[in-house]
């Protein structure tokens, strides 16, 4: 079994999102199903490097806000936020 | 005014300018419409009545003036709730962003006040486009207007609710790997994913955003070109978004050739849903086009690319749902703290593909699952493309079934084949629409689709016309 509460735990910590045992219990069947769609990858593909762009999980946390700065620090950017809007929307980027 | 709902947008726009009607009793007669059947269907989250109104007494004096802007002046529409609307709240259904207004206008949103259609308000969808029941939403799940002890399909089941029970002439929504085209066959209204490019994607909330589009639900063929050709083109604001420009001849019927697309369905596909196809093939034929069996490439290999590249993108994306930049803030001590709290609200099935795309991007399976993934699209892009040459359209069902009931999960197999129907157009940035085809024997709608080469919209809706034409079934 690939998704362990334990490995649910720490992909639930990088994504910053709390979940407690009873939520991540109910993931683990889901999560189970969807990699196995996902295991046929494994068996390799003999094909061209793509050459689109790949994601990685650094840029990810590089675009997390406040990466390097405190909390404080953090929310001084937007230091009111009631959830009714907050950011300037930017165009889509390629 | 009920005899007004359920005509399609041509026959509006002829009545309008006919002045059989005006726009602002269209309007109410929509209004009306929402207020008696939203309460059991769940279809609309934000309703703007005086907003509508108001755009609508706007479009009548536009028209008594000869001004009228276009085919779209005084049709009252919806969006789905991840398209952004001026100073209505775009929750994508989800708590995190339940107190949220938006600030500005979707290109889409723009160019259809541009072209005075009146908006209605938003709809309902699965949370943040993730599910295909239209149960994930936050706020209630849609019911089926033909069942509501049934679903809506996802994620865009309050756009097709909405078109199918008369609450809107038509509805804007969006499509990663099936969402306007599934909702559109559970529902009986007409779904179309164009192009990828074609709609721009600025001001939608991002799923996965190499395969997302806008899509069109309506309730005839000829509706949705018009509002096609109304919506389409060029947007600096969106880098993927393609120059109008119509690359798509036509041609006899007789010279079409359609690909009937088969071998992938293990047997789950339900008896109604392959007559539907049967029906399909025998009316192509009819009409004199010529079809082929064909089987597309590595199905398997496109449903995990898809299964990979929607989740990896859409945890990239949900990742600015943090109390920060978007959401609400649920205060806390630590900023890590803050996240979490903040982002605790998001529910399971978008937790799930956030794990999920998260695991395909840490360490070693970043190149055994998400690179290639990618290498895979590659190869299915190529080979639509190669397919496309000697195929004019391919035709298959949408779903194995028709609408199941709420609270119930079909089979394994049953939702690895409604996968595998629609990923391939949503890989291989293909258009393609899902036509419904008469309804099974409890009375439930059933669809075909088909998919069409790359831009080649005018193919795809040209043949989709004579088809339900050569049926006596080209509206609803």
């Amino acid at each position: 079994m690939k998704y362990t509460t334990e490995r649910i735990a720490e992909l639930a910590a990088t994504a910053h999102i709390f979940l407690d045992r009873e939520r991540a219990v109910r993931l683990s069947d889901s999560l189970e199903e969807m990699h196995a769609v996902a295991s046929v990858l494994e068996d390799g593909c003999d094909l061209p490097d793509p050459f689109l762009g790949a994601l990685s999980l650094d840029g990810m946390r590089e675009d997390r806000v406040g990466a390097s700065l405190s909390r404080d620090e953090v929310l001084s950017l937007s230091p009111e936020n009631d959830g009714t809007c907050v950011c300037v929307p930017r165009a889509v980027e390629g | 005014m009920k005899e007004l709902l359920y005509r399609t947008l041509l026959e509006h726009r002829a009545s309008l300018d006919k002045r059989e009607y005006s726009a602002v009793e269209l309007t109410r007669a929509h209004l009306c419409a929402i207020e008696e059947k939203n309460g059991e269907l769940g279809a609309f989250l934000t309703v703007d009545g005086e907003g509508a109104l108001v755009a609508a007494a706007e479009s009548d004096r536009r028209i008594a003036r000869g001004e009228g802007r276009g085919m779209l002046e005084g049709i009252p529409y919806s969006l789905k709730d991840n398209i952004a609307a001026q100073g209505l709240p775009m929750t994508c259904a989800s708590r995190i962003l339940e107190n949220y207004v938006s600030p500005y206008d979707a290109t889409v949103t723009e160019r259809g006040r541009a072209a005075g259609a009146v908006l209605l308000g938003k709809n309902n969808m699965d949370e943040f486009a993730m599910g295909s029941t239209g149960e994930h939403s936050a706020f209630g799940a849609v019911k089926n207007p033909h069942d509501p002890t049934r679903v809506a399909g996802g994620s865009s089941s309050g756009s097709a609710a909405a078109v199918a029970s008369g609450m809107s002439v038509f509805s804007l929504g969006t499509d990663t790997g099936g969402s306007v085209r599934q909702p559109a066959a559970f529902c009986g209204v007409w779904g179309l994913k164009p192009t990828y490019g074609l709609l721009s994607r600025y001001g939608v909330a991002a799923m996965a955003s190499s395969l997302d589009c806008v899509g069109i639900l309506s309730r005839s063929v000829l509706d949705i070109g018009v509002i096609l050709s109304v919506l389409r083109g060029k947007d600096p604001r969106d880098v993927t978004s393609l120059s109008a420009g119509e690359k798509s001849e036509l041609r006899e019927i007789t010279s079409v050739r359609v690909g009937v697309i088969g071998g992938m369905d293990g047997g789950c596909v339900s008896p109604d849903v392959t007559l539907a196809v049967e029906r399909a093939v025998t009316a192509l034929t009819a009409l004199g086009a010529h079809c082929d069996a064909v089987t597309l490439p590595q199905p398997a290999n496109a449903l995990a690319a898809y299964t990979v590249i929607a989740a990896t993108e859409a945890a990239s994306n949900l990742s600015r749902y943090d109390g920060v930049r978007f959401g609400s803030r649920q205060n806390a001590d630590s900023l890590n703290a803050l996240y979490e709290n903040s982002r605790a609200v998001l529910g399971d099935e978008v937790c799930r593909r956030i794990l999920f795309g998260i695991d395909m991007l840490s360490g070693e399976n970043r190149e055994r699952y998400y690179l290639r993934a990618l290498r895979v699209r590659e190869e299915i892009q190529r080979s639509m493309r190669s397919l496309s040459e000697r195929y004019d359209i391919f035709l298959s069902p949408v779903a194995p079934t028709a609408a199941f009931k709420l609270g119930t999960l079909p089979s394994k197999d049953e939702r690895t084949y409604a996968d595998m129907c629609t990923v391939y157009a949503s890989l291989a940035c293909l258009p393609a629409l899902s036509v419904p085809m008469g309804a099974d024997q409890n009375g439930l709608p059933l669809a075909v689709q088909l998919c069409a080469g790359f831009e080649k919209e005018p193919m795809l809706l040209f043949v989709a016309g004579l088809l339900t034409n050569q049926r006596g079934e080209g509206r609803l």
